[in-house]
């Protein structure tokens, strides 16, 4: 038998489950060949590194509710999954009654009489719709053609006119050139009609004149958001630039909005590159975008250290339920734990919440849990921060995060913990800090005072 | 009492055998699923479903293998649906797992610290390769049990531990040389 032959079988001699005849004939082979021989050995380190893992437990507490934890469940899943008869019936009848609806709504659009046959108004209405466009689009060709007068009014100033943008987009770059000399040389306020048909033609020199704009402080933050809407890949390192030198946050992030896609693949481009003032502005710009898609990236930036600041921020902004599950998943190794509880921190989630409440239960990670879990200031976690009183180590933390919380629901927890003898004295100095009252020890005047206020 | 005797009487309709049976096998299900998905959240999930759904198989239950690999073969089922409807959320491990390795090549070789290589490695294991080898060598199933869990042949079982086992050999060679 070969080597190669071997050393496929020494995975299920390790595990006994070879034949006492094979077994007899893998020990010969052994004896005599080196290389398989040093497989051998290393595949029984292997095991025995895989076999000496310790795996985490979650501890007795998590144990002690779980047939109660299990049986909420099963019932939960009962009132779920089965329906009475009468509840089926009613639901069938709604459905049915909907079907009918729905086909009743739908059938006049799709006959052909409506929607193919016009009537004679309707026939007058896009006639006369026909000849004003046209009208339009000579009196605008003249114009244009021979300078003399301005772009008719009504087609620049009037908003939503139906026509001036597609047949502005139709002249193309004539009209470019004509509406880029008007609005240099115009005295008055460039109107935003104006400025909303450059970005319609946008030519060469419509697009220029959009930058020249940009330039402008009265016109920047209107200009900005039009820049991207233009769709030229040039529009984003002038829109970023704005943003470093000017404040123009909004502007800018509207702009690189308008530009969807492409803004988000330049952005990605430039996050990854080594100026890292340059990556951290597109990370930041990346968070702003709203586009999910860019999670994957900003988690494999993670790894770079200078970038994590602006990376949290981004993610932060981006809201993801995939960002908090990364880093409820990071906080689970050790070299990443305290970095990942610090930035879970921000991520004020359900899912984040209950992570943290079961992290409590652990030794290693419950000083980081609590610490995080005092950022979210939730009353729900009251009954679990004060099963962490029992640890004199955490008392301090503990209470700290006790203090943050509504008093009034604070308050009746710690009376009680007064009957507690082993958390007695914490319970005491507890309700001192956070009542500025002083009752004694024993709960019965706690009681009493609770109760009239 | 043995495992039968309590399914025996759960069939005859005393509720409470099951308790006794969840409570006999809630760490190992826990552990097992805790292996698998590293997440304490999900393991418990996977370890109360696969007992709810066992609650409600158990009456068809003729007791073909063993009730604990009956219980894991559930929690396998689950665990790859589970996988199958969060494909989304594992893109986030993916990177994490990267992160994993790329500080790997630095770290000192420790006992702790061998072992830490060594969980992250079993965890980038693809699905079948990480369930054989669990269910190998930390619930100590014998190849035909666990064909009989995952649903493959012996052979494959076979085949895929010794795959898993070089994988795993390939990333911790330094670790164990």
């Amino acid at each position: 038998m070969k080597c190669r032959h071997i050393r496929r079988l020494l995975s299920a001699k390790i595990d006994g489950e070879v034949s006492s005849e094979m077994n007899g004939m893998l020990e010969a082979h052994l004896l005599q060949c080196i290389s398989c021989r040093r497989e051998w050995e290393m595949l029984q380190r292997e095991d025995a590194l895989l076999k000496g893992i310790s795996w985490e437990n979650p501890g007795e507490v998590f144990w002690k509710n779980y047939i109660e934890r299990l049986k909420a469940r099963q019932y939960e899943q009962c009132d779920s999954g089965e329906k009475p008869i009468w509840k089926i019936a009613i639901g069938l009848a709604i459905a049915a009654s909907l079907l009918i609806c729905l086909s009743l709504i739908s059938w006049p659009a799709k006959t052909p009489i409506k929607s193919n046959i016009p009537t004679t108004a309707a026939k007058e209405d896009v006639k006369n719709e026909k000849v004003t466009l046209e009208y339009e689009k000579i009196s605008t060709k003249k114009a244009v053609q021979n300078e003399k007068t301005a772009l008719p009014d009504p087609l620049l100033e009037k908003d939503g006119n139906r026509y001036a943008m597609s047949l502005l987009k139709e002249l193309g770059p004539m009209a470019g050139q004509y509406l880029s000399s008007l609005v240099r040389n115009t005295r008055k306020e460039i109107p935003q009609t104006w400025l909303e048909a450059l970005v319609v033609i946008n030519d060469t020199s419509s697009f220029n004149t959009l930058v020249e704009l940009a330039q402008i402080n009265k016109y920047r933050n209107n200009v900005l958001p039009l820049l991207g809407r233009t769709g030229r890949k040039e529009a984003i390192p002038i829109l970023l630039k704005s943003l470093c030198n000017h404040s123009d946050k909004q502007a800018v992030i509207e702009g690189l909005k308008n530009m969807k896609s492409q803004a988000t693949g330049f952005l990605i481009d430039l996050a990854y590159s080594s100026d890292y003032s340059q990556a951290k502005l597109a990370i930041e710009m990346l968070g702003q975008l709203d586009d999910h898609s860019v999670l994957p990236h900003l988690l494999h930036l993670w790894q770079n250290r200078d970038l994590r600041k602006s990376i949290l921020d981004a993610l932060v902004t981006l809201r993801s339920p995939d960002s908090s599950y990364f880093f409820m998943k990071l906080a689970q190794q050790k070299e990443y734990r305290k970095e990942a509880y610090q930035t879970l921190s921000h991520f004020h989630e359900p899912a984040v919440f209950q992570f943290l409440i079961s992290q409590l239960y652990h030794e290693e990670t419950r000083k980081l849990a609590l610490q995080t879990l005092k950022h979210f200031r939730d009353p729900n976690a009251i009954p679990y921060i004060l099963d962490i009183l029992q640890h004199s180590t955490l008392r301090k933390e503990g209470i700290e995060a006790l203090s943050l919380m509504p008093p009034e629901k604070v308050v009746p927890y710690l009376i009680a913990m007064l009957d507690r003898p082993a958390l007695k004295r914490t319970a005491y100095h507890a309700l001192k800090k956070l009542t500025n009252q002083d009752f004694g020890i024993e709960s019965h005047r706690w009681v009493q005072w609770f109760k009239q206020v | 009492m043995e495992d039968w005797l309590l399914i025996q009487q759960f069939q005859e309709g005393n509720r409470i055998a099951f308790d006794v049976l969840v409570d006999r096998y809630k760490h190992r299900l826990y552990s097992f699923a805790f292996k698998l998905i590293r997440d304490h959240h999900e393991a418990e999930d996977i370890s109360q479903e696969t007992f709810i759904r066992a609650y409600h198989g158990l009456n068809q239950f003729r007791g073909e293998g063993n009730f604990l690999s009956w219980l894991f073969s559930i929690a396998v089922n689950y665990y790859r649906s589970l996988k199958r409807k969060r494909r989304l959320k594992l893109e986030a491990n993916v990177k994490l797992e990267k992160i994993a390795k790329m500080d790997e090549e630095n770290v000192d070789i420790f006992t702790e610290e061998a072992k830490l290589l060594a969980k992250s490695a079993i965890d980038r294991l693809p699905q079948k390769q990480k369930l054989v080898l669990i269910l190998r060598t930390y619930e100590e199933l014998s190849y035909q049990e666990i064909a009989q869990v995952i649903g493959i042949s012996k052979e494959s079982v076979k085949a895929n531990l010794s795959y898993a086992r070089q994988a795993l050999r390939n990333e911790l060679q330094e670790v164990l040389t």
